[in-house]
């Protein structure tokens, strides 16, 4: 790994450094992750052939010539290598189900989706997570302590369809207000350039888009954000409690220095544990948004897995998961660099 | 005048296991210059005590009667807001662990600064970072250390940014508490004898609590006695020192060793006792060489032998 510093014989900033051998860790996760999935894939029953098929018949010798045209007849090594080495050329090959389209595009079509869900969802379930947990920590042992910690668990047990579902009866059926499923309404056009239709519409001025994908994104990004913001409220509440009571806090009392201001320096200690935990959701919720996806028509990611993994697509699914695998390692190289920016004693 | 004067002082810990009386009927009259310290074993009320004085006892605890006068205000009646202009500018205090009593995050210079800032004291930033910097030149921490972090330095110069940031602020009376019981000896000298300088130099007054009479001994004017809450002797330093009276005082003297090793040193038999449930009447009793039948039944008042105080049914 140190050669890849060596190699341009720059001279590196600590931190750009840190940031290179991060970002090279990253390069064996994913090898470890493609191989886990390729060895599972191949060992849970059935294959592409049989999944398409269904319970169709179909003779002996067709089945091979299929086989063969897919690449399945391979000695398995081969197939682990051939692909590996297609990646490796950007090449995310072709769906073995719909003969000729290509992996990538599937991506390019469906990741966005993913990422703006739950960018909105993890927004949302941060601020209301620091929120809560902020008034808790600060109003501990009180009544709004106990209401606070009882909206944490409550957040933290609701099952999303369950919220899901109920969120698009009252908004959407009852009231009307909003739409429950999809991205954007058909009526209205959309020049994409990132995919994420909010930012889309923002960078080509289209006012009723924007207006229009924020309608649909708000009822499952609530979901989601309701549901992942229990655990922030838990979190914050307990590591804001811990850094109130501790020795500095009263240090800074004891100088005279206004409560806001207190608090405002608690906050970025108790900020520690929690940008971890910030960078473990958002992983988390990039795959698991799943059920949202299912319970509001999301064309994302999530759902797309779900398809692949019933018709046993192995490319599909191999390259999906390569390419989640890198943007986690993105996600966590990110969280990583703010740790360092956030508290000085972190040497890289 | 004095100038704190604390009456009758009762903090009690309300714990899910039942009140804890940690200060008991505390009087207290500092005068101006002085160097106070209090003594006594863990748990004797004596961080308590001055952790009232600054308003900032840790919950449970609350003071329950009593009055805290600094220069006719009463502190126990403040609110939080009035509390703030006090706490700092006019009474400062320096913890007992230097090692977390700074915020790891923060340059050491904002840290100083913040509060000659959040007290008037300088109107923009440059001018603070400038104090702030002559601060850690007092103290004896070179000043280009102002960008410094405070996992950057040592236990001592932790302390050192401590006393700094407290004295920065110029305040008429420093509370210290254990100022140096995180600290090995050699630095432990060096942090008292800074103290001692700045003292001098800034007029202040000392309030030091220690469970080291020896220390306490050698610096200060006065040494108060606490024991399970209660003050049991308040007097001049050569006093106490030289002519103990309360059996408690005595025998944390005994218990001090002495480098020449020509005393013998005696600890004091038993524990302190359960301040949820206190023994009847001299709380001392169950463990006190003289104990009489009148200890085990009312606390005794404060007899007046020369300059000090003590609270002992043998001094009637």
């Amino acid at each position: 790994m140190p050669e890849g510093i060596k190699v341009g014989k720059l001279r590196l900033s600590p931190l750009a450094r840190y940031i290179l051998t991060r970002a090279l860790l990253i390069i064996p996760t994913i090898l470890i992750l493609y191989t886990l999935v390729f060895i599972v894939l191949r060992v849970i029953p059935g294959n592409p052939i049989e999944a398409a098929l269904g319970t169709r018949y179909i003779p002996e010798e067709l089945k091979q010539q299929l086989a063969e045209r897919l690449g399945l007849n391979k000695p398995l090594y081969v197939q682990y290598f051939e692909y590996l080495w297609n990646i490796l050329h950007g090449d995310f090959g072709e769906s073995l189900v719909i003969r000729g389209r290509p992996v990538w595009e599937d991506l390019k079509a469906r990741f966005p989706a993913t990422l703006e869900l739950t960018i909105w969802g993890f927004t949302i379930s941060v601020l209301l997570g620091l929120v809560t947990g902020t008034l808790a920590a600060v109003k501990r042992g009180t009544k709004i302590d106990t209401s606070m910690r009882v909206f944490s668990i409550v957040a933290y047990t609701l099952f999303i369809p369950w919220l899901g579902m109920m969120l698009q009866l009252i908004f959407g059926l009852w009231l009307g207000w909003l739409p429950t499923s999809g991205r954007l309404s058909a009526r209205i056009q959309l020049d994409t350039i990132t995919g994420i239709y909010t930012l889309d519409a923002l960078l080509t001025g289209n006012l009723p888009a924007f207006i229009d994908a924020v309608k649909h994104l708000i009822l499952p990004s609530l979901t989601l954000g309701i549901v992942l913001s229990g655990a922030y409220t838990r979190l914050v509440r307990t590591n804001l409690s811990e850094v109130l009571a501790s020795d500095f806090i009263r240090a800074y009392k004891a100088r005279g220095i206004r409560d806001t201001k207190v608090l405002r320096h608690a906050l970025k200690n108790a900020f520690i544990p929690i940008v971890t935990m910030m960078g473990l959701q958002f992983a988390i919720l990039l795959g698991g948004a799943v059920l949202t996806e299912t319970t509001f028509s999301w064309p994302g990611m999530g759902s797309y897995l779900l398809e692949k993994v019933t018709y046993r697509d192995y490319t599909a699914i191999q390259g999906a998961v390569i390419f989640f695998a890198f943007f986690v390692g993105l996600i966590s190289l990110i969280v990583d660099v703010i740790y360092a920016l956030i508290d000085p004693r972190i040497r890289y | 005048m004095s100038l704190l004067r604390i009456k009758d002082l009762n903090i009690v810990y309300y714990t899910l296991s039942g009140p804890v009386r940690a200060v008991v009927d505390a009087s207290l009259e500092i005068e101006p210059g002085e160097w106070v310290s209090i003594v006594g074993e863990s748990g004797s009320g004596k961080s308590t005590l001055v952790y009232g004085i600054m308003r900032l006892i840790p919950p449970p605890g609350r003071i329950v009667s009593g009055s805290i006068i600094y220069k006719d205000t009463d502190l126990a009646k403040l609110s939080e807001k009035e509390l703030r202009r006090i706490r700092g500018p006019e009474i400062g205090m320096i913890f007992q662990d230097p090692m977390t009593s700074l915020d790891p995050l923060r340059r050491i210079g904002d840290q100083i600064a913040e509060a000659l800032l959040e007290h008037g004291i300088v109107s923009d930033k440059e001018e603070a970072l400038e104090r702030a910097k002559k601060a850690l030149k007092e103290v004896g921490i070179p000043e280009n250390r102002i960008n410094s972090y405070p996992h950057q330095l040592s236990g001592g110069q932790r302390q050192r940014v401590l006393i700094a940031a407290a004295v920065a602020l110029q305040p008429k009376i420093l509370i210290a508490d254990e100022p140096t019981t995180a600290l090995d000896v050699v630095v432990q000298a060096k942090i008292m004898d800074l103290l001692e300088e700045l003292k001098r130099k800034y007029n202040m007054t000392i309030i030091l609590i220690t469970h080291d009479i020896a220390l306490a001994a050698e610096r200060s004017t006065r040494i108060v006695v606490m024991y399970a809450g209660r003050i049991v002797e308040d007097g001049p330093v050569d006093e106490i020192v030289n002519d103990p009276k309360h059996p408690y005082t005595e025998g944390l003297l005994e218990s001090t060793p002495d480098l020449w090793g020509e005393k013998e040193i005696r600890s004091i038999p038993g524990n302190p006792p359960d301040l949820r449930n206190p023994p009847p009447g001299c709380p001392f009793h169950p463990r006190c060489p003289k104990a009489m039948k009148v200890c085990r039944e009312s606390f005794p008042a404060y007899t007046r032998l020369n300059k000090r105080r003590v609270a002992c049914h043998l001094y009637k």
